[in-house]
C-alpha cells in the first residue's frame, strides 16, 4: 500500500480555541488555511465533559473560511444532527456507542448534504464497525478516549488504523480516515503512515504557543507533511505562511 | 434590583470583551447557562467556556444548570466555593439531597423553577435555598411569550418561606426588557436575568438598553418609596 503523495487535509479543532477570543482565533486560522474546523459537541453524558452547541457552532461558520466538521460525543446524535441544521460540503461523525440505527442516521446526515462519519473510540471493536463502511464517508479515528483535550496517544489504536485501512482499500470503499486526539509534530508522520487521511490539530499542532502560536504552528505541520512526501490541499496551500 | 447579565446571549466571537464591558458597567452578577440536549433541546455553556468566564470576570456568577442528572454536573463543572448554582427539581430524583450537597461545597444553592412548575412544587426544599430563580419563557426557548405568573409565583413562594421563617431572593430569567421590569420591580421581583431584550439587544445597543433598564428599574423603585429617592 503506497500511502506517499496523498492529500493530507488539516481540521483545526476549536475546543483548543481561547474561547474569550473566539473570532481573533479564527481569524489567524483563516489566515494560515485549514481544510476544516473540528467542532466537538459533548453533553455531559455520552462523555464527562461539556461544550457549546449550535451557538458557538454559528459564531464558527459565521467567521471561517473552511467548511465545519463536527463529532457528535453526545447520548442523542440525531436530535443533534437536526439542531445543527448541516450545510451542505459540513461533516459529522457520530459513535455506534450512542445509536442503534448508524445506517438512517448517516441517511440523516447525507439528507443535509453533509459527509457522514463514524468515529471509533479506542475501545470499540473493528469488527463492530465493518459492516457499516458502505454507508459512511469517513472514519474519525480516535487515539484517545474521547472528552478532554491533551491526552496522550494510545499506541495501538494505529494497529486499529492499518485494519481499518486495509479493509477499506481490500473492498474499494472511498472513505477517508479522520485521526482525532494527541497528534503532534513528532508523531503526525507515523500517523499519516499508518493510514490516516485528515489529522484534528488540537494544542500541540494548532494552538501550540511554545511554537509560536496558531500560524507558525500550522506553517511546521504543513512542512513537515510536504517534507515527508505528503500534498496539502489548495486550501490549507492557501493560507499565508507567516 | 440585582442584575445579572447572561452571557451567552452576548455572542461567542469575542466573550473576554463582553465580560470586560459587563464588570465595567457595574453589573451585579453574571448569569451562565448551562444546557444539555437533554432536559433542553440545545447544548451551550461548555466547561471551558465558563473556565473562561472565572479566568475573565471577578463578578459573582451563577450557573443555571439546565441539564438531567445534576449531581455529576457539579464534578464535571468543578463548582467553586460562592457560585450560586440553580438546579431545576425535576432534574434529578433527589432534590433536596442535590441542594444539601451544592451548600456542603461551599456553594449557594439556589432552586429554579420552569414556566409550569407551581410553587407548591418548591415547598419541600425552601428549607435548603434562599435563592429562588423563576423563569418568565421555556427553559431553552428565549423568544418565547413571557409568563406573568411569575409575579403571582413570586408572592406565593416569599408567603411559603415566611410562614417557614425564613426569607427568599427571587430571581426572573427569561424575556425581561425595559418594557416589563417596572412591573417585576413592584412585583417584589429582586433580581433579573438580562438576555438579549434586557442587555444585548442589537437594534437598541447594548449601552442604551442596559441604561433603559436600570431608568426603568429606578422609576419603579421610585414610585414603591413614594418617590423620596
Amino acid at each position: 500500500m503506497d500511502l506517499n503523495r496523498r492529500e493530507i487535509r488539516l481540521c483545526a479543532s476549536m475546543l483548543c480555541a481561547d474561547a474569550g477570543h473566539l473570532r481573533r482565533d479564527i481569524e489567524q486560522i483563516n489566515t494560515a488555511g485549514v481544510d476544516w474546523m473540528h467542532i466537538d459537541v459533548m453533553d455531559g453524558h455520552f462523555v464527562p465533559n461539556m461544550t457549546g452547541g449550535l451557538d458557538v457552532a454559528d459564531c464558527i461558520r459565521e467567521a471561517s473560511a473552511a467548511p465545519c466538521c463536527f463529532h457528535l460525543m453526545v447520548r442523542d446524535p440525531l436530535r443533534s444532527v437536526k439542531r445543527l441544521k448541516l450545510r451542505p460540503g459540513e461533516r459529522a461523525a457520530f459513535h455506534l456507542e450512542n445509536t442503534a440505527e448508524p445506517e438512517s442516521l448517516a441517511a440523516a446526515i447525507r439528507g443535509s448534504g453533509a459527509f457522514a462519519g463514524m468515529a471509533v473510540n479506542p475501545g470499540t471493536p473493528v469488527t463492530r464497525i465493518l459492516p457499516h463502511l458502505d454507508c459512511l464517508d469517513y472514519l474519525l479515528v480516535l487515539i484517545v478516549n474521547p472528552g478532554f483535550k491533551g491526552q496522550p496517544m494510545i499506541p495501538r489504536t494505529l494497529d486499529k488504523l492499518r485494519r481499518l485501512r486495509e479493509e477499506r482499500d481490500r473492498r474499494g470503499l472511498p472513505i477517508r480516515f479522520l485521526v482525532d486526539g494527541a497528534v503532534t509534530p513528532e508523531n503526525m508522520l507515523e500517523i499519516v503512515s499508518a493510514g490516516a487521511d485528515d489529522l484534528v490539530c488540537g494544542p500541540f499542532t494548532c494552538f501550540n504557543e511554545a511554537l509560536g502560536g496558531i500560524g507558525p504552528t500550522l506553517a511546521l505541520v504543513k512542512d513537515r507533511l510536504e517534507a515527508g512526501g505528503y500534498l496539502l490541499s489548495p486550501r490549507a496551500k492557501g493560507g499565508e505562511r507567516p | 434590583m440585582i442584575l445579572s447579565p447572561s452571557i451567552c446571549t452576548a455572542g461567542y466571537g469575542d466573550a473576554a470583551e463582553v465580560l470586560d464591558w459587563i464588570e465595567r458597567r457595574r453589573c451585579d452578577r453574571v448569569h451562565i447557562d448551562i444546557m444539555d440536549g437533554w432536559f433542553v433541546d440545545p447544548i451551550m455553556g461548555g466547561t471551558d467556556y465558563v473556565r473562561m468566564i472565572r479566568n475573565k470576570c471577578a463578578l459573582p456568577r451563577e450557573l443555571h444548570f439546565m441539564t438531567y442528572e445534576p449531581e455529576k454536573m457539579l464534578d464535571i463543572y468543578e463548582v467553586e466555593a460562592g457560585e450560586l448554582i440553580y438546579v431545576h427539581a425535576d432534574t434529578t430524583q433527589h432534590p433536596h439531597r442535590l441542594l444539601q450537597s451544592i451548600r456542603e461545597r461551599g456553594c449557594i444553592p439556589g432552586l429554579a423553577l420552569s414556566v409550569y412548575d407551581q410553587p407548591e412544587e418548591a415547598r419541600e426544599l425552601l428549607d435548603q435555598t434562599e435563592n429562588v430563580l423563576l423563569m418568565g419563557v421555556k427553559a431553552g426557548c428565549p423568544a418565547s411569550d413571557f409568563h406573568w405568573s411569575v409575579l403571582e409565583k413570586c408572592a406565593q413562594l416569599k408567603e411559603m418561606a415566611k410562614t417557614m421563617g425564613r426569607k427568599l431572593h427571587v430571581q426572573v430569567d427569561g424575556s425581561v426588557s425595559p418594557e416589563n421590569v417596572g412591573r417585576l420591580v413592584r412585583g417584589g421581583i429582586d433580581a433579573v436575568v438580562l438576555g438579549y431584550p434586557g442587555c444585548f439587544d442589537p437594534t437598541r445597543g447594548r449601552e442604551a438598553t442596559l441604561a433603559l433598564m436600570r431608568q426603568r428599574i429606578e422609576e419603579a423603585e421610585s414610585e414603591i418609596t413614594g418617590g423620596t429617592s
